[in-house]
């Protein structure tokens, strides 16, 4: 899925400096999207969507998509690709709350704190199942996501369903949980501070340190990166570990908002994260993008998502939106990709 | 001839197959071979087979329908839509049923649309197969649901389209008949024509099958026109069952499909696979299930069960080929 025509060619230096300009480029054509989709959302919602209330929402559920897509990002950049998001946030998110809840017939109920990290390594653990089977079972990233994404799933609903034998919605989780949700600093929700860090966190690594440079190289191409010193099999094992431990947090932080757990909270995550990351500006075939790119994708996936709530859409016509989008963004890349030089 | 290189696994499936269906037999106290039991088993396996011969022929050139699930479903919708002025989707002209014959060619007609669209796509646009197809079922499933307002039924529809569900040809039921059509003209192509052998080679190596003289954008739209039709007529002969159209009916089914080809032997990067092997692996895939169901195993313990046969599978061939 790689090779070596991207145009972010890893080469020191001077393509940092290509890079930086190109980004600012791009980044603006989609802040300008951006703004744009507010206004016309603003219009049909009758102003509805600027109400701080709406606006908070919208932060904190922005920030749950958010940190899975950033894990995302770091998994297409290598040239990967991880379906499997959905399924590992329900599951390390239902397998917390049967941890935490107090209904009687779960697995606890333990402290949020020692659940919170069971969840963070489960998901890691997960991520890095994947990683495994990529690189040393050298099954591609499309069917073993694909194949964990049903495993995980049902997991999910082995927790969910622990106390009746059905799959439920668990409630009766500690209120200490629901202060992810207020105001925290300065009335930004503390969900999204938490993405914002996480984000930083990322930005941080992908641009400064040498892991992140290797993360391109690989997506760029393997063979280049192999040779000159990269082990592009431990950078996608990283990757897909960072992908689960992220997804994990973004399921931690969507059970706060709702302070409920059920296997249905995590539902279009796969598509949210890749429309994101693709409307980001990075490239399915990797090497390709920016975190900022990301950033931006981000919130035009939350505005619309949110628009397209607060207008009345349905789940369904809403992933066919998402579904479309998709469709057309990569479609224009890859005739990018052909016209120079594919 | 292709045929004949993949002997030993053949014969490895037909092994597996024969100590699934012992085991089976035994777990269930007998259960799994009472007639009811086979007959509704063969019923399910012809329409996750018919879907997965036509996912066997777009891995086999190296691509992935994943859209097979949404297509199946929006075909059916549309097709009860029509056949049935029910108050969940009204597009009968009039309100006035449209004839059987004629709903049944719309819905291979709409399939076959989907199926071409993802083939343009993916040979124009050059979309990765996964990202279209995967795109194109949110939009296919998305339109169904939202039809069919968010999940009804639509029923009930004439009883004489339930011919290929429900009919027999003297003993054999008719679905079965259909199926085993699909297999044998797959078969047909694959092995004794020109386009067949298109297919390996463009899963084989895609470079050299251009450098041979391949037409390899014709051949990669086909593959996709190809599964939609499948994806169509397994929508025709699943709604004709059930005579009940709901958005609910292919759950699962682009995994199950993913899953019998997978198992048959069919490499994930193509140019490898033989129909044979295909419907084994369908057939072992779908004793798999009916035992699972028939065990009272939860749908979500059955899902964890498929994902790591599909893990065992493609690792297995990935191991064969070194």
């Amino acid at each position: 899925m790689s090779d070596g025509s991207s145009y972010q060619q890893f080469s020191g230096s001077k393509v940092r400096g290509n890079v930086s300009r190109l980004a600012r480029n791009e980044n603006f054509v989609l802040g300008a999207i951006l703004v744009v989709l507010v206004v016309m959302f603003t219009v049909t919602t009758r102003g509805v969507i600027l109400r701080p209330g709406n606006v908070r929402n919208f932060a904190t559920q922005a920030s749950v998509t958010g940190l899975a897509t950033v894990g995302q990002a770091f998994v297409i950049l290598t040239g990967g690709i991880d379906l499997s998001v959905g399924g590992t946030a329900a599951m390390a998110l239902c397998l917390g709350a049967a941890l935490m809840t107090t209904t009687p017939g779960y697995l606890g109920p333990i402290g949020a704190g020692p659940a919170v990290l069971i969840m963070l390594l489960v998901g890691a653990g997960f991520g890095a199942v994947n990683g495994l089977v990529v690189t040393r079972l050298r099954v591609s990233p499309l069917i073993t996501t694909l194949a964990t994404w049903h495993i995980a799933l049902g997991l999910a609903s082995h927790f969910a369903a622990l106390s009746t034998g059905k799959p439920v919605i668990i409630l009766e989780l500690p209120k200490v949980l629901a202060v992810m949700r207020q105001g925290g600093i300065g009335g930004v929700s503390v969900a999204a501070v938490v993405f914002i860090a996480v984000f930083i966190i990322g930005y941080f690594i992908l641009n400064h340190t040498s892991f992140g440079k290797s993360v391109y190289a690989v997506g760029g191409s393997e063979a280049s990166a192999w040779l000159s010193g990269i082990k592009p099999r431990n950078i996608k094992f990283w990757v897909y570990l960072v992908s689960g431990l992220f997804t994990a947090i973004a399921g931690l932080l969507q059970m706060t908002r709702v302070l409920a757990a059920s296997t249905q909270l995590m539902g279009a995550l796969e598509l949210d994260t890749i429309a994101a990351v693709v409307v980001g500006g990075v490239s399915l075939f990797g090497g390709g993008g920016n975190l900022i790119g990301v950033l931006m994708g981000v919130l035009i996936i939350g505005v619309a998502n949110n628009g397209m709530n607060l207008m009345g859409l349905n789940a369904w016509l809403q992933n066919m939106v998402k579904g479309g989008t998709i469709f057309a963004v990569v479609a224009i890349d890859a005739r990018r990709r052909n016209r120079s030089g594919g | 001839m292709l045929g004949r290189r993949f002997n030993r696994e053949i014969l490895v499936l037909i092994g597996v197959l024969v100590v699934l269906i012992v085991v089976a037999a035994i777990w269930s106290g007998g259960l799994f071979l009472t007639e009811i039991n086979i007959r509704n088993m063969l019923l399910r396996a012809c329409i996750v087979g018919i879907v997965a011969v036509g996912q066997a022929i777009t891995m086999m050139s190296g691509g992935i329908d994943l859209s097979v699930g949404g297509n199946l479903v929006l075909a059916a919708c549309i097709g009860a839509g029509l056949m049935t002025p029910a108050m969940a989707l009204n597009i009968s002209p009039g309100n006035n049923p449209v004839p059987v014959a004629a709903a049944t060619i719309i819905m291979l007609l709409v399939a076959v649309g989907i199926g071409t669209a993802n083939g343009l796509a993916v040979s124009r646009l050059r979309l990765p197969a996964l990202i279209a197809t995967l795109a194109m079922w949110q939009i296919t499933y998305g339109a169904a649901y939202q039809a069919t307002t968010a999940g009804q039924h639509i029923a009930p529809l004439p009883e004489s389209f339930g011919i290929f569900g429900r009919g027999y040809i003297g003993v054999a039921p008719v679905s079965v008949v259909i199926f085993i059509l699909v297999v044998a003209a797959a078969y047909f192509i694959l092995t004794q024509t020109t386009f067949g052998r298109s297919i390996y080679a463009i899963g084989g190596n895609e470079k050299s099958a251009w450098l041979s003289g391949i037409d390899v954008r014709k051949v990669r739209t086909l593959v996709y026109v190809i599964s939609g039709l499948c994806a169509g007529i397994g929508s025709v002969v699943s709604l004709s069952r059930t005579l009940v159209g709901s958005a609910k009916m292919a759950a699962g089914l682009e995994m199950d499909s993913i899953a019998a080809v997978v198992v048959g032997g069919v490499s994930l990067f193509g140019g490898k696979g033989s129909m044979i092997g295909v419907l084994l692996g369908i057939l072992i895939l779908c004793v798999m299930n009916n035992t699972m169901t028939l065990m009272g195993v939860l749908p979500w313990y059955q899902n964890i069960i498929r994902g790591c046969v599909i893990v065992a599978a493609v690792t297995a061939s990935s191991f064969r080929s070194k």
